[in-house]
């Protein structure tokens, strides 16, 4: 549900905005606050001195005015975005970007997906280096990609391209590089006897830096028997 | 976190789970407590321990783990997981081990959601002839 619902409904004349119970919500300091006719809003326990006007703060049986609406609107929709993003880790691992994209398909705004992102982060759960890592390791167990490969896969994926590299050309230095590429020859040659000069265009087109393949196919051709 | 020999991300359920491993005595932390103290529970506190139980015992490492989400049953599993996966990055011979036990896989079991003209996820209403 959009928190403009919440204004429209709250802030007409007939909506009743009286508080009808404010509670802890689990760990974190996440405060729930429900208002009489239905509608409940999360805030933080540290944010309730900004968004509350009143000495009292968020006391039961008290009508929220207008001033309040609004930022305790957006708190809400932040810490439900931070819910948001925290479901979709626990499936899987996530770059930033992927999730902030993830967050705003779910009608979240820039900068509450923003806001959730930068706390995930600071509490150390979503790291672009990590998931880098985490998937290259994963990408070269089961497939023999070449370095430029597995660094567009990363940029796909969102990752920076600085830091991909870096992660890249950490795990995979010149001679894995050299053995994932005699292990796709060794394969192709095995198929089919091959073009070598299409099966060297291939490669390269996988990403394989040409001077590497044309120095390890001669030297299958050299060891086939005329 | 000071330097530290392997990490590893668990999933279970809702429940993440970050685990470090550092060179020690076997001394485990959950979120700021003892293990002991976190898990109540003599099976879930069991399961935390079991990808050292099969590789390279209680007392080599201290092991700091920050978890968040789920219950206590889905924090132990991703617990597990974690601490499989940095004992992978630490030492990739463990990995034989932890994978013929299962402790690598991400247990995609979710609760399913509730569908309407149901009670439940499979439940439906009490069936009336007339």
């Amino acid at each position: 549900m959009d928190s403009g619902e919440h204004e429209e409904s709250s802030s007409s004349p007939n909506a009743d905005r009286i508080i009808s119970s404010v509670k802890l919500q689990g760990p974190g300091g996440v405060m729930k606050l429900t208002l009489r006719d239905g509608p409940s809003f999360f805030f933080r326990d540290e944010e309730a001195p900004d968004i509350f006007s009143s000495e009292d703060g968020p006391v039961e049986g008290r009508r929220l005015s207008d001033e309040e609406l609004k930022p305790l609107s957006r708190a809400d929709t932040r810490i439900r975005a931070e819910k948001t993003a925290y479901d979709l880790l626990a499936r899987r691992d996530h770059s930033r970007r992927q999730m902030e994209m993830k967050l705003l398909s779910r009608g979240f705004s820039k900068d509450a997906a923003s806001a959730a992102c930068d706390r995930i982060e600071r509490a150390g759960y979503l790291s672009d280096r990590l998931f880098a890592e985490q998937w290259v390791e994963s990408r070269l167990r089961k497939r023999s990609d070449s370095r430029l490969a597995l660094i567009a896969g990363l940029e796909k994926r969102g990752v920076a391209r600085s830091l991909a590299e870096s992660v890249v050309f950490a795990k995979v230095d010149q001679t894995r590089e050299e053995e994932n590429l005699r292990g796709e020859i060794e394969k192709n040659l095995r198929r089919k006897a091959e073009n070598y000069f299409k099966l060297s265009n291939r490669l390269v087109a996988r990403g394989y830096p040409r001077p590497l393949v044309v120095r390890i196919l001669k030297e299958y051709r050299q060891d086939e028997p005329e | 976190m000071s330097a530290y020999l392997g990490f590893g991300t668990g999933r279970r359920k809702t429940a993440i789970a970050r685990v470090y491993l550092q060179q020690g005595s076997g001394k485990v932390s959950i979120n700021g407590k003892d293990a002991d103290g976190y898990f109540v529970n003599p099976s879930e506190l069991s399961k935390v321990y079991q990808p050292l139980d099969v590789t390279v015992g209680r007392n080599q490492y201290d092991i700091t783990i920050n978890v968040r989400g789920g219950g206590p049953s889905g924090q132990a599993g991703a617990c597990r997981m974690g601490l499989a996966r940095a004992l992978i990055t630490h030492d990739e011979t463990n990995r034989s081990a932890l994978k013929a036990n299962g402790f690598l896989t991400r247990d995609p079991r979710m609760v399913e959601r509730k569908k309407y003209g149901q009670r439940g996820a499979r439940r439906k209403f009490q069936f009336s002839k007339r």
